[in-house]
């Protein structure tokens, strides 16, 4: 009796042994980082949003006076307007040039692809304020390409809006942001099963038909997931409506304006709320589309897809896709021509030099060093993270794993600004955890700003990948480790190395946080670049520019060669 | 016995003051510019000369942004001096900064650094506001000459301004046209006029010919000219503003001391040349003339600017400017 008692427990003893502990600790690193350096700048954020100006932090009284200013004041109604105007018609012209090109190069026969694919991405990656500028060059009042377009123009008697207001920044944050749709849309064309769309045809279905019936809706949660970033990003960019909008204020600016020229963080983390509330509001309306429906993409057996071959729609292909591509390299090409020169005068640019190349190694080494080295580690770690939390939230589905999703995907939509004084408020010089200074304060900035784009992409990848496999590894014995190893992490490496590659890409033009959290020894490219604009020295930015387009072009047609595929696999938001 | 006592003792005196005197010269400072990349960097190079074992650190940002990162940092923030930030804009931070009595404090005049008795900041350059003209696209008799020109028809969206409640001189201007007529005259003139968040588009956009008139800090009409540019800067006859900018130490930094010892040079005659000579400011010490190409103060027509009540108002002048115009 006393035996079996003692063997009881020994044999509970040994199940607790045996009981895998591995992910338990592996997933509590993840946590431990987030509650540290994520939920502390969003609840101060939340707060501070509820506390009058001018109040220092802490926990009361409360009050609305804040948000007041949006129903009292032009401005601040004004704002939201344009922000609501902005990010809706940008995410409907990312739409209605970036789904067709995506098809176009997934299904058509045509040359370049890889090349399309890599230029594809470009627009993204340019600091925004040098993107902007180029443009006003190109189409402002003395633009370079003005007055060719209106006399096109002029022919049906019209002629094109002036560049600084809502039309210049609609058109810029377009041909900024349309690459996530293109993308996306590109992945999601690949991957239709084509057995779907072969059945369909043997059914006598018409090309338009099976398009409209099968394709179409078989790619929209991509192109949803596409649009969500759009919107995403159209909502939070200061630089284009800064140098654009002088007198058409969005959320951003006007957060800005709140912080750096009142110091009224309250009142800015009020505006930021309001603009997290309506992009959560976008992230549900989107889910709630897609949701609608059942999808199947991919499949265990795939056969290639057939491109179409005609000569007629690889015309039409081949001239559309080089066309968005010129128009929206315009601003690339006008900063390389800008580059050789010492200034753009009122005929075009002035003075051939090679001196602002020539110069870089003296003045730009140390920034070029460091914004490789910060982009690298923080990509690196925004990957470990966003992997392991992307695991954790789709395969252990723990409660409040909506919370999780929604707290990794939050410092994605406050402002740089924002976040980066949470931050040194947090962790300043007397603080028990000083950072101030240090390439860590930036890092942490920079990883919790840009983990989702690992997260969304690790989470579609997971959403797609059956269970099955898993727990058969997990049935024949294999450890937790071990099948995380050699089971789950090669199938979702795609959409690891696709999301690290953005962050990646968007961390090398970072400008809004680390300006506010750089010391001397942690300075980086953008923060050269805009002191170079800021000074009127455009022919040194630009320089500088190309070079930060040439290291991320490199970077990514290496990856793509690497791959043989598209960085956009996936980033579903299912 | 006893002398050599004594010069033992003086002998150590001396020697202790000195190595004082060689600690509090080494180490670092860092200087928080809100001056162009390359003055900065002039400033710097020069000190070093005089103190070859003091590392200078710079940290370039516009002022609102350094003004963010020192209300984020207090009370230990992480630099030790503010350079070249708009006096209103100083004295919105006044606790937060060091006085000191500077070495060269008497050869600064009064109307050009903090008036208390120790001051807390000394003057840097004077941003005096001009207008800017584009000489291909103004004929001489359509330039405007005061600030009420400017509200003439002829020039409906021939004017670009920065966003007052973006840039610091364009309040200086907004400001300016208020104190002059009232608000509804900055109303009229904004009707004409187009906005910029970047304070810097005004003066590339006129010198490109994107725009006829801007208004902006006089040196960077200045550099345009000397660009060869065809632009000229035009002052109002009303008056412009006689505003400053200035530097200051900030309190609680991590080099106070070294801090002192850059306020000594920057104060000094050497460093006011050496900003003079980098970028065409107009510097506040009284032995160096106006920039190059733009005309000695004994031509402009000064107009008293009260920062403090400037200051005061700010919040509340831009938005209701901001509410009504935009």
């Amino acid at each position: 009796m006393a035996m079996k008692a003692k063997e009881e427990k020994r044999g509970r003893l040994s199940r607790v042994l045996q009981k895998d502990f591995t992910p338990y600790l592996v997933f509590s690193i993840p946590l431990i980082f987030l509650v540290i350096f994520l939920v502390w700048p969003l609840l101060t954020t939340l707060v501070r949003a509820f506390l009058p100006a001018g109040r220092t932090f802490s926990l009361g009284p409360f009050s609305l006076a804040n948000f007041e200013r949006f129903s009292t004041s032009n401005l601040y109604q004004g704002s939201l307007r344009n922000s609501f105007i902005i990010s809706f018609s940008v995410v409907f012209f990312t739409l209605l040039i970036g789904v067709p090109m995506g098809y176009f190069v997934a299904r058509v026969k045509m040359p370049f692809k890889r090349l399309i694919l890599s230029l594809g991405i470009l627009p993204v990656i340019m600091p925004s304020f040098v993107g902007a500028f180029s443009w006003v060059l190109l189409l402002g009042r003395q633009g370079f390409a003005r007055s060719y377009i209106n006399m096109f123009l002029g022919m049906f008697g019209m002629e094109l809006p002036s560049i600084y207001g809502l039309f210049g920044i609609i058109f810029t944050m377009t041909l900024t942001y349309y690459p996530f749709v293109f993308l996306l849309s590109y992945g999601a064309f690949e991957a239709v099963n084509p057995l779907l769309e072969e059945a369909a045809m043997l059914m006598g279905a018409k090309r338009k038909r099976i398009l409209r019936t099968i394709t179409l809706p078989l790619v929209i949660p991509s192109v949803g997931a596409g649009a969500i970033l759009v919107f995403i990003r159209a909502m939070g960019n200061f630089g284009i409506p800064a140098m654009l909008g002088g007198d058409q204020y969005v959320l951003p600016t006007l957060i800005y304006f709140r912080v750096n020229g009142f110091w009224d963080i309250n009142g800015a983390s009020a505006i930021a709320l309001v603009s997290v509330a309506i992009t959560g509001g976008a992230l549900l309306l989107q889910k709630f589309i897609i949701s609608k429906r059942e999808y199947e993409t991919i499949s265990a057996s795939r056969s290639e897809n057939e491109l179409h071959s005609h000569p007629v729609i690889r015309i039409v292909a081949t001239v559309y896709c080089g066309i968005i591509l010129l128009v929206s390299l315009a601003p690339q090409i006008t900063m390389f021509v800008m580059s050789f020169f010492t200034r753009w005068g009122s005929s075009g640019p002035e003075g051939f030099t090679l001196a602002n190349y020539t110069r870089i190694p003296t003045i730009a080494s140390r920034p070029i060093l460091n914004s490789l080295f910060l982009a690298t580690t923080a990509s690196l770690l925004c990957a470990i993270l966003g992997c392991l939390i992307a695991y954790i939230t789709e395969r252990r589905r723990p409660k409040g794993a909506i919370i999780l999703d929604l707290a990794i995907m939050a410092p994605f939509i406050l402002p740089g600004t924002v976040v980066s004084v949470a931050l040194i408020s947090g962790f300043g010089g007397d603080s028990w955890l000083p950072l101030t200074g240090t390439f860590a304060i930036i890092l942490v900035a920079y990883v919790i700003r840009r983990t989702p784009y690992v997260f969304r992409s690790v989470v579609a990848s997971l959403s797609q990948l059956d269970p099955t496999l898993e727990e058969a590894s997990m049935i024949a014995g294999a450890s937790w480790l071990y099948t995380f190893r050699r089971v789950s992490f090669p199938l979702i490496l795609p959409g690891i190395i696709s999301g690290t590659i953005l962050t990646f890409a968007t961390l090398l033009q970072e400008l809004s946080t680390t300006i506010l959290l750089y010391s001397s020894g942690t300075r980086t490219l953008p923060i050269q670049i805009w002191g170079a604009v800021a000074d009127g020295k455009f022919g040194e930015a630009s320089a500088l520019s190309t070079l930060l387009v040439l290291v991320v072009f490199i970077v990514v047609y290496g990856m793509n060669r690497f791959l043989g595929q598209s960085i956009s696999s996936s980033f579903k938001t299912g | 016995m006893k002398r050599s006592m004594l010069t033992l003792i003086v002998l150590t005196l001396v020697l202790s003051l000195a190595s004082t005197a060689v600690l509090a010269q080494s180490g670092r400072v860092a200087i928080w510019s809100a001056a162009s990349e390359e003055e900065a960097q002039a400033l710097a190079e020069e000190f070093r000369t005089l103190y070859p074992n003091i590392i200078v650190d710079i940290i370039r940002a516009g002022s609102g942004e350094l003004i963010t990162r020192l209300m984020a940092e207090s009370p230990r923030p992480s630099g030790d001096i503010l350079l070249g930030i708009a006096k209103e804009s100083l004295d919105a931070v006044y606790d937060s900064l060091v006085p000191y009595k500077a070495k060269n404090h008497d050869e600064i005049p009064a109307t050009v650094r903090d008036n208390a008795e120790i001051p807390a900041y000394y003057g840097f350059s004077m941003p005096l506001q001009a207008f800017m003209i584009n000489t291909d696209l103004l004929k001489p008799e359509d330039y405007p000459l005061s600030w009420d020109d400017l509200t003439d028809e002829k020039y409906r969206g021939e004017i670009i301004l920065a966003n007052p409640a973006l840039s610091g001189s364009a309040y200086a201007q907004l400001y300016m046209m208020y104190d002059l007529y009232g608000f509804d005259f900055a109303v009229d003139v904004a009707k004409n006029a187009v906005f910029t968040a970047s304070s810097t588009m005004v003066p590339e956009s006129v010198a490109r010919g994107e725009y006829a008139i801007g208004i902006t800090g006089e040196s960077n009409i200045a550099q345009h000219i000397t660009d060869g540019s065809p632009v000229i800067a035009i002052y109002p006859e009303e008056g412009t503003g006689a505003r400053f900018d200035g530097s200051a130490i900030l309190k609680g930094g991590p080099n106070t001391e070294n801090a002192k010892l850059f306020m000594d040079y920057l104060t000094s005659e050497q460093a006011y040349r050496t900003i003079y000579e980098t970028r065409s400011r107009r510097v506040v010490h009284p032995a160096i003339p106006g920039p190059g190409p733009l005309p000695g103060l004994d031509e402009i027509v000064l107009r008293e600017y009260d920062a403090n009540e400037a200051a005061e108002i700010r919040e509340d002048l831009t938005m209701r400017f901001s509410d009504k115009v935009f």
